[in-house]
């Protein structure tokens, strides 16, 4: 066995430590809201569940949180397996970093967040299942369970792209071709779905249209900040006081900051690579208002796209 | 050598701030106490008063709503109107208490 496999192994080790005492955790903030639970059993989890994997027969709470551990370790596993080809150093590094990122707990530990998880592990190995010829056929599947088990699994699609973009030169432009379409349709009907409850939602602060998108783009840089140092995590970030002043420069240095890693897509593909899956991964949610700005179970998928684009940087693309 | 031992560091530190957020899911009350610390809103008040009512400690409840109270927030007027629901139902168990 190689060294870095030894530290894949202890790191997923060390993991499962630090995750361990989620094991006696009792249901917190929104786990308790009456229609997610019935009694102590755990109510009926949407998306997978319903037909593959029915998680109502997880009657014990440590079941149901062992259970989003596993999908944790899972995940961290696949980064390692996605970067394994541009080095097994950088691949077992992007991994540890995602596993054991503070701001990760926010989607792992609340069971009424389960689908923020899933969604992250199903992306993820419909990218692994893209490294063989036989994978490409789980390809269709992995895409269509994204959206199953969440309305915003529908940026897989872009996010496939943007994978065979920095690692299969040759082959993005075809699938872009079939995915194209595919995830306009899903696109659509993710509105669909959506747009009906709008009206049910709080509206998140006095704010709406284009200063709602430009606060917006103030939490994707407290993101940022709070991936880099992660101290003053919270469930409750105030993030509705924000001046207009500031939301507004946030998101002309981030359109600024998007259009620049565009520009140097052929010096630095990493670089584009993990702004492309932020700005895609979070696009749901600068189009569809939420009752809160900023949650830290929102930042799964993109930490693991940045882990991915860590693990990628200085390689060239194909 | 360096970017080993930068590694081992880097990753000790975030399992030190990972540890310390899974505890504070724990539960409701360790979750909003925290979240008031970090971030001492309306809405963190108030569910940090719940969960303490929950947990039988009313006084420490009160106190909660008073603060959510006094918090300046966008969303003041709906908290304040949860506040005083609450409020009521902590005073009312207070009475059935003594």
């Amino acid at each position: 066995m190689k060294t870095p496999h030894l530290v894949l192994m202890l790191v997923l080790a060390l993991t499962a430590l630090v995750y361990a005492p989620m094991l006696s955790a009792l249901p917190t903030y929104e786990d308790v809201i009456p229609t997610f639970w019935q009694g102590w059993q755990l109510g009926v989890i949407r998306g997978l569940s319903a037909t593959t994997l029915n998680l109502q027969t997880l009657q014990s709470l440590a079941l149901a949180h062992g259970w989003q551990i596993g999908l944790h370790l899972l995940n961290g596993l696949l980064i390692a397996a996605l970067l394994e080809r541009y080095g097994l150093s950088r691949a077992v590094f992007a991994a540890a970093v995602y596993l054991l990122h503070p701001l990760a707990v926010e989607s792992v530990a609340p069971l009424a967040y389960r689908a923020d998880l899933l969604l992250s592990t199903v992306i993820l190995l419909t990218l692994v299942s893209t490294r063989s010829a036989w994978g490409l056929l789980l390809v269709p599947c992995g895409l269509m369970a994204a959206v199953y088990v969440k309305e915003s699994g529908v940026v897989a699609m872009p996010l496939l792209l943007l994978w065979l973009w920095i690692t299969c030169h040759r082959a993005w432009r075809p699938v872009a071709w079939i995915v194209g379409p595919a995830a306009v349709i899903g696109s659509a009907r993710m509105a669909e779905l959506y747009l009906p409850r709008l009206s049910t939602w709080t509206a998140p602060a006095a704010h709406g249209g284009f200063w709602f998108v430009a606060v917006q783009a103030a939490a994707v840089w407290r993101y940022l900040a709070l991936t880099i140092w992660p101290m003053g995590l919270s469930i409750d970030h105030a993030f509705d006081g924000v001046g207009q002043g500031t939301a507004l420069l946030a998101l002309l240095t981030l359109g600024i900051v998007l259009l620049v890693t565009v520009l140097w897509r052929r010096r630095a593909p990493a670089l584009t690579f993990g702004a492309g899956w932020v700005a895609v991964s979070l696009a749901p949610h600068f189009l569809i208002p939420l009752p809160d700005y900023l949650k830290e179970h929102h930042w799964g998928l993109p930490l693991a796209g940045l882990c991915l684009a860590g693990g990628l940087t200085g390689v060239s693309r194909g | 050598m360096v970017k080993g031992l930068a590694s081992i560091l880097l990753m000790g530190m975030l399992a030190i701030l990972t540890a310390q957020r899974v505890t504070e899911w724990h539960d409701n009350v360790s979750l909003w106490r925290s979240a008031v610390r970090v971030s001492p809103t309306a809405r963190g008040w108030l569910n940090y008063g719940a969960a303490l009512a929950d947990a039988g400690d009313f006084d420490g409840a009160m106190a909660c709503y008073r603060s959510a109270v006094n918090t300046a927030s966008p969303q003041a007027r709906l908290i304040q109107r949860a506040v005083l629901k609450n409020l009521d139902i902590v005073q009312q168990s207070d009475r059935r208490r003594w």
